[in-house]
């Protein structure tokens, strides 16, 4: 029976995720209550280190859930081996980050360590921010966080849910027709993911640095998180392919089958990421006005320009070139590797992003690493118990390893 | 002047195949028998054929390559000569090499020579604007572009013999064998 043998070749996939999941674990207990020691002796490096970390998992888990929004609207074949990875990571969004945003909240309300504009005395000052004050404001923080949250996780559980029922349909026609349901539940769902997307970004992103904004910070944002999003997505699939479930999807009509589709979507997201952070560039240089190039004035001086000369080489140039290439979509080793880079230098460009909104000179402390790793291993650890809940792959979806001609 | 009647050169033997997967097989052994100058001729694109004829890397992706690097590398260099030496000017106190703003011209310099690279470099390779070509002579080749599929062993081939190419040729149960004459 067919159920039986998915089951069968999921084994081994299974298993592996069982024994990473308390590595995970304890990274993650490890990192937070490092960071957790760090409250007591160094607050305001401490939540900041936390915010930096927010940052880069809740971005990570939203770029999971605009690919399984595109995904499902879509229905690519070249996504259906990654679609259930996506809808995991999605629905961590809630409870998971909605939990980690509390800090957050902690640090608006009472510390004020994060966001200059909960200064007060330096609000009362600066005739700028009192006019934000009507979008930069404590109880606007909140209860627009509790918006994104909640639309956030209606459209992750909305997926999941429709996934689970087509898993458990055991009928390809009233799968196909659940899928094709979904599809346009995820089209409006893509419309009201970026907006609210925006608007998150400019809350815990762009409000770092107060005077400064910038229009193309959340198409930077979206590209570069669901680069992420894909490059988890296919490590996690070709770190596996030596076994019976994704050997077969990874091996698919020699590189045709989906490895050139997965090498030129990675190539495709690098470039564009670069186009948007480029035009960012450009329209401040061309501007020459503080209130823009402050952005770029922090990031280019005090060490911070190393940083800014590594990011364009390792996020743009040898990505473009390595996934150019059809040998590297033709490796599976070669894409892997790719994959690898693209997965680290995402941690350098958030650091680069976020970090320099406190820090004039280039610096890194303890609780950046311990909160990254703890959050980081707690956010792996919930991503893989996600994915044991289900199949791993869709169960009744006859176009995952069928011909393409 | 006396009328000299000339036999016209032989340009190759063709076969004739009814289904594409014949036509791989076919292109396979050929390839196998060590022919390297032959041809195969469908209707539709098949998939694997250039595999089986082996057909080694296309050289467009390399031409399109080198022709946008050498884009993007002349369009930039032409706007630091033109900003730095030929004709600097100061732009609201501006380095002179204002790198972000070449960028754009860089960018639409790579494109415009990776298509001159693409266009020319696939009418050259492929041989684009031929007016004349021997396969025509074959009365059963104009099926070619609707339900038969050719293969055609050229004569230019050093290991070309026309007595063995045709056995050769006859092993593969092709429907039927032409000679195309030059």
């Amino acid at each position: 029976m067919a159920a039986t043998t998915t089951t069968l070749s999921e084994q081994e996939v299974r298993a592996r995720i069982q024994r990473g999941r308390p590595i995970a674990l304890g990274l993650g207990v490890l990192g937070l209550a490092l960071w957790a020691s760090g409250l007591a002796t160094n607050p305001k490096l401490a939540l900041q280190g936390y915010h930096l970390a927010f940052f880069y998992w809740m971005g990570l888990s939203l770029g999971c859930l605009g690919f399984a929004l595109l995904l499902h609207t879509v229905r690519g074949r070249w996504g259906l081996p990654l679609i259930r990875i996506f809808e995991s990571g999605a629905t961590l969004i809630f409870p998971l980050m909605a939990i980690a945003f509390l800090p957050i909240l902690y640090d608006v309300f009472v510390a004020h360590t994060i966001f200059e504009w909960t200064h007060k005395e330096v609000v009362a000052a600066d005739p700028v921010l009192q006019a934000k004050r009507p979008w930069l404001n404590e109880t606007r923080f909140a209860i627009g966080a509790l918006v994104y949250f909640a639309v956030f996780a209606f459209f992750a559980y909305r997926l999941w849910n429709g996934s689970k029922q087509e898993d458990e349909s055991g009928d390809p026609v009233k799968a196909e027709f659940l899928s094709r349901q979904r599809s346009g539940h995820a089209a409006f769902g893509i419309v009201v993911f970026m907006i609210l997307f925006t608007l998150a970004m400019v809350d815990w992103g762009q409000s770092l640095m107060p005077h400064w904004f910038s229009t193309m910070y959340a198409v930077i944002m979206i590209a570069g998180f669901g680069l992420n999003a894909l490059a988890l997505a296919l490590y996690m699939v070709l770190a596996w392919r030596d076994t019976p479930l994704y050997k077969p999807i990874v091996y698919h009509e020699g590189y045709e089958g989906y490895r050139r589709d997965w090498g030129n979507f990675m190539f495709t997201l690098c470039v564009f990421w670069s186009y948007v952070s480029l035009s960012q560039l450009l329209i401040t240089y061309s501007g020459n006005l503080y209130e823009f190039t402050q952005f770029y004035l922090r990031r280019n001086l005090g060490g911070w320009q190393y940083i800014a000369y590594i990011i364009p080489v390792f996020h743009f140039f040898i990505p473009f070139f390595w996934f150019m290439a059809p040998r590297t979509k033709w490796i599976p080793k070669q894409l892997l590797a790719g994959v690898m880079l693209v997965l680290a230098i995402r941690v350098v460009e958030i650091f680069w992003q976020i970090k320099p909104m406190w820090a004039e000179t280039l610096s890194i402390s303890l609780y950046d690493v311990a909160a990254f790793v703890g959050l980081g291993g707690i956010w792996i650890y919930m991503l893989l118990g996600n994915m044991l809940k289900r199949p791993l792959v869709p169960k009744h979806e006859p176009r995952l390893l069928e011909t393409a001609h | 002047m006396a009328h000299v009647e000339t036999t016209p050169k032989l340009y190759g033997l063709m076969a004739e195949f009814e289904t594409p997967d014949q036509l791989l097989e076919a292109a396979r052994r050929t390839r196998d028998a060590g022919y390297k100058k032959f041809d195969c001729y469908t209707p539709f694109p098949i998939h694997g054929l250039t595999a089986a004829m082996g057909v080694k890397e296309a050289k467009v992706p390399w031409t399109v390559f080198t022709m946008g690097l050498l884009g993007a590398i002349g369009a930039f260099s032409l706007q630091v000569w033109t900003n730095l030496v030929d004709y600097p000017l100061n732009v609201a106190g501006r380095d002179l090499l204002s790198w972000p703003y070449f960028i754009p011209i860089t960018f639409e310099g790579m494109v415009l020579a990776a298509a001159f690279g693409a266009f020319f470099g696939t009418h050259i390779y492929n041989r684009m604007l031929t007016y004349y070509h021997p396969v025509f002579n074959v009365p059963q080749f104009a099926r070619a572009s609707s339900d038969r599929f050719f293969v055609c062993i050229e004569s230019k081939d050093p290991k070309f013999n026309r007595d063995e190419a045709y056995r050769f040729l006859q092993s593969l149960n092709p429907i039927s064998i032409s000679e195309v004459p030059e």
